[in-house]
C-alpha cells in the first residue's frame, strides 16, 4: 500500500513537473532538426480519408529535406536544418487527438504543430495550441466557429466553408435550363452542416429555392424516407453535404430508386465513392488537382507517388501537405526556430502564402482563403469546371445520368 | 450399488459437505433426513456429478464416480429430481421430458419411455403441448420425475419431492414412486417432511452441519429418542 | 400514397428482417453463454466485408460465399470463446462481467483496425446488379426479393434447429434453466463454446445479406450492436419469434420516422423504444402475451 502511495505521489509529481516548463523554448533556436507534432487520424471513421497519411508524411519527410535540402534559416547565416516529424494516430477521436497534441507538448516537446485534421478535432486541439502557446497550421478544419474564437497561435488549410461551392453556384448561372430549386441532404456532422447553413442563403439570393432539406445520422443504412420525400419535392438539384464514405447506401440508393433530377452535387465526391456506386454526371469540389502545377507541386507529386495517393481517392490530402509546406514558408520568414514570431508571421496581415494550387491569404481569424476547384465525373475522372480559367472541360447540363 | 465414504464437498471457500458416508444397496429405498442447510442437496449433487468431491470416495456399482462428469453418470444410470424442479419452463411438457433422454444412449428408447411415464402421470399426456410454466406445482413434479425416468434409471436421487404439492396430488405421486419402486428401481429420498418420508423410505441417514449423524432402518430411528426429539416433535 | 407507404413498408422489411438475423445470434449467445458480446455487430461487418472482397476477386456465387464464411465464423466463435471467454469464468462474478466487457469490446476495436489494415476502411458491398420490378410508383430490386427469401428461409431454418435437433434443444434448455440442462447430462461448457460458434455462424450469413444491400465498414458495427440488445430486450432472450416481429417492428420504425418526421431522428428510435419498454414493460414485450 505505501509502495502504491508512493508511486502514486512520484508520478503526479512527474506530471506536474511536466507540464510546468513545457512552453519553455529549446535554447538554440538555430540547430536542426525542427520538430513537427502532429496527429493523424490512421484509423477509427476518419480513416477513409487519411488512412495512407502516416505513410506519406514520412516521405515528405524524407523528399523535403532530400530535395529542399531542409529548411533555409536567414537569421542562422543561412544554413539549412532538415525537418522531423513526431507522429500519433488520433483514432478519429477529438478527446485522443486532444491528449496527444498534450503529450508532444510536454512529452515529446516538439518544436512546432501541423494539424490536426477536422473541425471535430480542430475545435479541442485549437485549446492545447493556446496553452502551450505553441503555434500549429491545422489542415481541413474549414468550420469558421474554429477561428472565430480570438486564438492567436492557430491557422488552417482548408476550402474556406464560406466559399466551399462558391464556383458551383457561380457557374450555375450560366446553365441552361436553369435550375429553380435544390433539396439538401446533410450529414450530421460540424462541416457537413457548416457547409449546408453557409450555401442556403447563397442558393437562395441566385433564385434557387429550397424545397426539402434532411440531415441524416452517420449511422443512416435506409434512405428511402428522405429519397421519397426527394422524389415528390422534385427539385431541379440535389446537393449532398456529407463525408463520402457514410453517403455510400444514399447515392445508391437514389439510383435504384430512379431519383431524378438537373444535377446531383455532393461536397466529397471522391474517388473511392466513385468506385463503390455510380458517381458518373455528379458534380463536386477538388481542393487541388495533379493537373494542376505551381509552388512546391514537384515536391508535392513526389511525395504522393512514392505513397501511392490519389488526389481524387484521398481528397483533402492538399490541405494536409499545404499544411507542412505552410509551415516551412513561416519559419522561412523568420529565419529562425522563435515560436512567438512564428505565430505573428502565420497571422500577419496581407500575407501572402504559397502552395501546389496557387497563392492564398489567412483571413483575420487564421483560416484559409481557397475556393474550391468544381468538378464534374465524366467518363469515371474528374473534369474541373470552374473557374474557368484552370477548367479542363465544360459541364454537361443537364446531368445526364440523372433524368 | 451405492457407497459414499467421509465425502467432502466445497462450494468455493464454503464447506458444505464435511464427512459423509452412507451405502445404497440394489432396490431400497433409502432417505436422508436432516434440516435446512445440513447438506442434503449437496450430497445428491455430488453423486450426480454437478458438483465436485473435495475429498472421500463416491462408488457406484463398484466404480469410483466422484468427480465424473453428470452426462457419464447418467448414462450409467443415475438421475436426480432437483429440488425445485428445474424444469424448462418456455419448452412444452412433452420436450421438457425428451430432454431427460439427452444422452446419447437413452436417445433410442424415448417413444417407450414416454408411454411409461405418461402410464404413470396420465395427466401428463393430456398436456404434454402446455409450456411447463403453465403447469401446477405437482404437475411440474410430476414432469421432474418424468424427465429423470427417461434415461431409465436405476438409481433415482428425488430431492424434496413434495415441497409445494397440493395432498391430494401427493398421494398419486406416492403410488407412482411405490409402483417404480416395485419395478425395481432404487430411491435415495431427501425430504424435511419426515412423516412423508418415513412412509416411503425403509432406511434412512441423519445429517447434520455436513456429517452424518445417525443411520437406521425405519424401526430404529422411529425407536431413537434422539431421532424422535429432532424431528418428530418439531414437525 | 398507397405507392409511398408500398415503398416504405419492403425497405422497413428488409432493414428490419436484417436487423432481426443480427439479433439471433447475439440473443443465443446471451441466452446461454450469459455474456453480452459487443463485437456481435462489428463481425457482422467483417463478414460483410470478407464477403465482398470475395465476390469482387472470384466472382463467386453469394450463397457460396455464405457457406465459406459460416465454417470460418463457426471456427472463430469457436476459438473465441475457448480462449477469450471461458477463461473469465474462474473469476468472481463481478470480476466475470466486467471481463466480459472488457475483452468483448476489446476484441471489437482489434478486428475493426485488423479489418481497416489489411482490406482498407472504406465501405464495401456485393454489388450485385439485377433488374428491378416497377408496379407503379413502387420500385423492387430482385436483389431485395433474394434477400427477404433468405431472411425468410434462415429464419425457418434456425426455428426447426432449434425446436428439432437435440443441439438446438440444448441450447434452449441451456437458456432457460442451466441447473435443469446439467441434470440431463448437457455438457454446459461444451454447448457454452457450441453456441459462440453457431451465433458467429449465423453472423456470417447475416453479413452476407446485408452486403447485398447496404454497404459495410470496418467501424461501422457497434450501431448494429446497439440496435441488436434493443431486439433482444423486445422481443426475449431466446426467444427467435418475438425477436424477428422486433427487428421488423424497429426497421418499420425507423423507415417511417425517416418518412415522417426527419432522418436524424431515425437512429435515436431504437433508443426511445428500448427506454418506453423498459420502463413500461419491464419484463419485456414477450412477458405481455401471458
Amino acid at each position: 500500500m505505501r509502495t502504491t502511495l508512493f508511486a502514486a505521489a512520484l508520478g503526479a509529481a512527474a506530471l506536474l513537473g511536466a507540464i510546468a516548463p513545457a512552453s519553455a523554448q529549446r535554447t538554440d533556436p538555430c540547430a536542426g532538426p525542427i520538430t513537427f507534432g502532429t496527429t493523424i487520424s490512421a484509423t477509427g471513421t476518419n480513416s477513409t480519408l487519411s488512412d495512407r497519411w502516416m505513410k506519406m508524411t514520412e516521405i515528405f519527410e524524407e523528399e523535403f529535406n532530400r530535395m529542399a535540402g531542409g529548411v533555409a534559416l536567414s537569421g542562422c547565416g543561412g544554413k539549412k536544418v532538415p525537418i522531423k516529424f513526431v507522429m500519433y494516430d488520433d483514432q478519429s477521436v477529438p478527446a485522443t487527438a486532444v491528449s496527444l497534441y498534450e503529450k508532444m507538448a510536454t512529452v515529446d516537446r516538439v518544436d512546432l504543430f501541423v494539424g490536426p485534421d477536422w473541425s471535430t478535432h480542430g475545435f479541442p486541439v485549437s485549446q492545447i495550441f493556446e496553452k502551450y502557446k505553441t503555434p500549429s497550421v491545422m489542415s481541413n478544419v474549414a468550420t469558421p466557429r474554429v477561428y472565430e474564437q480570438g486564438f492567436k497561435y492557430i491557422t488552417g488549410l482548408a476550402f474556406h466553408a464560406n466559399t466551399w461551392s462558391q464556383n458551383y453556384f457561380e457557374s450555375l448561372k450560366n446553365v441552361n435550363p436553369q435550375p429553380k430549386s435544390v433539396f439538401w441532404i446533410v450529414h450530421d456532422n460540424l462541416i457537413a452542416k457548416t457547409v449546408y447553413e453557409i450555401h442556403k442563403p447563397i442558393a437562395e439570393k441566385q433564385g434557387i429555392k429550397t424545397v426539402g432539406e434532411e440531415i441524416f445520422a452517420p449511422t443512416t443504412r435506409d434512405f428511402t424516407g428522405i429519397i421519397l420525400k426527394i422524389r415528390a419535392a422534385k427539385p431541379d438539384i440535389i446537393y449532398i453535404s456529407s463525408f463520402d464514405a457514410v453517403s455510400v447506401p444514399l447515392v445508391q440508393q437514389m439510383r435504384q430508386l430512379r431519383v431524378t433530377a438537373m444535377d446531383v452535387h455532393h461536397i466529397m465526391a471522391t474517388g473511392s465513392l466513385a468506385r463503390q456506386i455510380n458517381l458518373e454526371g455528379v458534380t463536386g469540389e477538388l481542393y487541388w488537382h495533379e493537373g494542376i502545377k505551381g509552388p512546391y507541386s514537384d515536391i508535392a507529386l513526389k511525395v504522393l507517388e512514392r505513397a501511392e495517393i490519389k488526389l481524387f481517392d484521398y481528397l483533402w490530402t492538399g490541405g494536409r501537405l499545404d499544411s507542412y509546406f505552410v509551415m516551412i514558408q513561416a519559419i522561412e520568414k523568420v529565419g529562425k526556430l522563435d515560436r512567438e514570431a512564428i505565430a505573428t508571421a502565420l497571422r500577419a496581415p496581407g500575407a501572402k502564402w504559397k502552395r501546389p494550387g496557387g497563392e492564398f491569404e489567412f483571413d483575420a481569424g487564421g483560416l484559409s482563403k481557397i475556393v474550391a476547384f468544381t468538378h464534374q465525373i465524366q467518363n469515371g475522372a474528374p473534369v474541373i469546371i470552374a473557374p474557368a480559367a484552370q477548367a479542363t472541360g465544360t459541364i454537361k447540363w443537364p446531368s445526364p445520368t440523372w433524368q | 450399488m451405492l457407497e459414499i465414504r467421509n465425502l467432502v464437498v466445497d462450494h468455493g471457500e464454503l464447506r458444505a459437505i464435511w464427512d459423509v458416508s452412507l451405502d445404497v444397496e440394489a432396490g431400497e429405498r433409502v432417505g436422508l433426513l436432516g434440516a435446512n442447510g445440513a447438506g442434503k442437496s449437496t450430497t445428491l449433487g455430488a453423486i450426480l456429478g454437478i458438483y465436485k468431491a473435495s475429498g472421500g470416495h463416491i462408488r457406484y456399482k463398484s466404480a469410483e464416480i466422484a468427480n465424473r462428469e453428470a452426462v457419464q453418470n447418467v448414462e450409467a444410470g443415475i438421475a436426480l429430481v432437483p429440488e425445485g424442479r428445474q424444469l424448462f419452463p418456455e419448452m412444452k411438457v412433452r420436450e421438457n421430458l425428451e430432454m431427460g433422454a439427452y444422452p446419447r444412449s437413452a436417445r433410442g428408447k424415448v417413444a417407450e419411455n414416454l408411454d411409461r411415464i405418461f402410464d404413470l402421470f396420465p395427466i401428463l399426456r393430456e398436456k404434454q403441448n402446455q409450456n411447463a410454466n403453465e403447469l401446477s406445482g405437482g404437475q411440474q413434479q410430476m414432469v421432474a420425475i418424468g424427465r429423470a425416468l427417461m434415461s431409465s434409471p436405476q438409481l433415482l436421487l428425488l430431492d424434496e419431492p413434495f415441497l409445494g404439492v397440493a395432498p391430494v396430488i401427493i398421494e398419486e405421486v406416492m403410488a407412482a414412486l411405490n409402483r417404480l419402486a416395485d419395478q425395481g428401481v432404487t430411491f435415495l429420498l431427501v425430504e424435511q417432511n419426515i412423516h412423508r418420508a418415513m412412509e416411503f423410505v425403509e432406511r434412512a441417514y441423519v445429517i447434520e452441519n455436513g456429517r452424518t449423524v445417525l443411520a437406521g432402518s425405519k424401526q430404529q430411528l422411529l425407536g431413537d429418542p434422539e431421532f424422535s426429539n429432532k424431528f418428530l416433535g418439531l414437525d | 400514397m398507397t405507392a409511398i407507404i408500398a415503398q416504405l413498408v419492403i425497405s422497413g422489411l428488409l432493414l428490419g428482417g436484417l436487423y432481426a438475423l443480427v439479433a439471433f445470434g447475439l440473443s443465443l449467445i446471451y441466452g446461454v453463454v450469459r455474456i453480452l458480446n459487443f463485437a456481435h455487430g462489428t463481425l457482422l461487418a467483417i463478414g460483410g466485408i470478407a464477403a465482398s472482397i470475395i465476390f469482387a476477386v472470384y466472382k463467386l456465387n453469394p450463397v457460396l460465399i455464405a457457406v465459406v464464411l459460416v465454417l470460418v465464423f463457426l471456427v472463430f466463435g469457436y476459438l473465441m470463446h475457448i480462449y477469450l471467454l471461458d477463461p473469465l469464468k474462474k473469476r468472481n462474478p463481478f470480476e466475470a462481467t466486467i471481463g466480459t466487457v472488457l475483452v468483448t469490446v476489446g476484441l471489437l476495436l482489434i478486428i475493426s483496425d485488423l479489418a481497416a489494415e489489411i482490406a482498407g476502411p472504406t465501405p464495401k458491398n456485393i454489388p450485385l446488379e439485377f433488374h428491378a420490378y416497377i408496379v407503379g410508383e413502387v420500385i423492387i430490386q430482385r436483389a431485395e426479393l433474394y434477400i427477404l427469401g433468405g431472411i425468410t428461409l434462415f429464419t425457418i431454418a434456425l426455428h426447426l434447429f432449434l425446436k428439432k435437433t437435440w443441439f438446438g434443444r440444448a441450447i434452449r434448455a441451456v437458456t432457460q434453466s442451466p441447473l435443469g440442462a446439467n441434470i440431463c447430462g448437457i455438457r454446459s461448457k461444451q454447448i457454452h463454446a457450441q453456441t459462440v460458434a453457431v451465433g458467429c455462424g449465423i453472423v456470417a450469413i447475416a453479413g452476407v445479406l446485408w452486403s447485398l444491400k447496404f454497404p459495410v465498414d470496418p467501424y461501422g458495427g457497434f450501431d448494429l450492436t446497439v440496435r441488436a440488445f434493443t431486439i433482444i430486450i423486445l422481443g426475449g432472450i431466446g426467444n427467435l419469434v418475438g425477436a424477428l416481429l422486433a427487428g421488423l417492428f424497429l426497421g418499420l420504425a425507423e423507415v417511417f420516422t425517416s418518412f415522417l418526421w426527419a432522418s436524424d431522428w431515425a437512429p435515436a428510435v431504437s433508443i426511445v423504444l428500448l427506454l418506453v419498454i423498459l420502463v413500461v414493460f419491464p419484463r419485456g414485450l414477450a412477458s405481455v402475451r401471458k
